[in-house]
């Protein structure tokens, strides 16, 4: 059984290593104890479905988060957005509007998987630069964990909202210097332009 | 690729993921089972057992002066020969420090990391390596270099999170 709510980030990535030990032992000398085909799968779907929320984000594609998440996927921001409605308006007022580019880069990933149900935590990279100010951008760079629980539903996973809403590991924030806007042309400096991307 | 061969490499990706996350959510006993019996991990040009590396890691990340870090690992060249196995990762390591005049500045260490790999009973486990381990011979014999670049100084005030959909 995964742990969840109120869990330590330390308690809950141990489990996959108490997982490696029972394994261990159970393995005869003899046997190479690999990853079942149901067991990568798994890994694979569930990292795609990480990585599928990145590019629905980036690429302000917004319909996509409804393949993305549940339909009833709770607290995807925390409470104050407690419905995935709410998380897509939040989206869709915030991002095309308060920056001129931004992006969400995943990786290592660590996912438990019970039956149809699992929990991760990823690392993401996400620089987010604010729309020009008096001729100048500036850009945020965020070093963030995700930590999210999953369910497959019908055969496919999905984001089924966040696992830990306080006490999560800390992220890195820092604000680089404003810069003279326009040296490199960020991709949604139009916001007008940014609704005929994919 | 056969599904063994997939899996392999699944497994040798895992490995290298696993000990980053095992560092930065600071499960650093977490490690021990992530390497084989008698497994090292160099910091510097030092090799240390794997026992020696978790009270070495546990004292130097619960040093105050360091706020935030992380090791973002990507790019991975994996290269299996039979039950061993050797890597070679981008690792994208910032590292916020605070300075003794409580400004805080953040490195950002662009660093490779190596690391050997053996096939156990219980699966692929790391063997030796680490972050700046010597001797290691990269694909086409070079020593990559690492990169880094620091901010100036900054005053110990994040940005506000709401202006972020975490």
């Amino acid at each position: 059984m995964i742990e969840i709510a109120g869990a330590t980030a330390a308690a809950t990535l141990l489990s996959i290593f108490d997982d490696r030990l029972a394994r261990t032992a159970g393995a005869s000398a003899e046997a190479i104890v690999r990853m079942s085909l149901r067991e990568m799968s798994d890994r694979l779907e569930i990292q795609q479905n990480l990585w599928d929320y990145c590019n629905a984000v980036d690429l302000q594609n917004w319909d996509a988060l409804d393949e993305v998440f549940t339909p009833d996927a709770s607290n995807i921001y925390g409470p104050s957005m407690p419905t995935l409605a709410d998380a897509k308006a939040f989206l869709k007022a915030s991002l095309p509007t308060n920056f001129s580019g931004y992006y969400h880069m995943m990786q290592n990933m660590w996912i438990a998987v019970d039956g149809d149900r699992a929990e991760s935590y990823t690392r993401c990279l996400n620089p987010m630069t604010r729309l020009p100010k008096d001729g100048q951008v500036q850009t945020d760079f965020h070093l963030i964990w995700y930590h999210w629980t999953h369910v497959r539903i019908d055969g496919k996973w999905r984001i089924s909202g966040r696992a830990q809403a306080q006490n999560g590991p800390k992220g890195i924030h820092w604000s680089a210097p404003p810069a003279p806007a326009g040296r490199h042309g960020p991709p949604y400096a139009n916001p007008a332009a940014a609704s005929t991307r994919p | 690729m056969n599904a063994e061969q997939v899996a392999d490499r699944i497994e040798i990706q895992k490995n290298v993921w696993d000990y980053a996350n095992a560092v930065d959510l600071k499960a650093f006993d977490g490690l021990r089972e992530l390497f084989v019996d008698g497994g090292t991990i160099t910091y510097g040009r030092k090799a240390r057992s794997v026992p020696d590396a978790i009270a070495w890691l546990k004292e130097q990340f619960a040093k105050p002066s360091i706020r935030g870090y992380c090791h973002m690992m990507g790019n991975m060249w994996i290269d299996i020969r039979g039950d061993a196995a050797r890597t070679m990762t981008r690792c994208l390591n910032p590292m916020e420090f605070i300075q003794a005049d409580g400004q805080v500045q953040l490195w950002f260490n662009g660093i490779w990391y190596y690391w050997t790999h053996q096939r156990t009973t219980g699966g692929w486990r790391l063997s030796a390596g680490g972050p700046h381990a010597e001797n290691f011979d990269a694909p086409n014999g070079r020593k990559p270099k690492h990169f880094g670049w620091s901010t100036p100084p900054y005053p110990p005030v994040r940005p506000s999170p709401l202006t972020q959909p975490h």
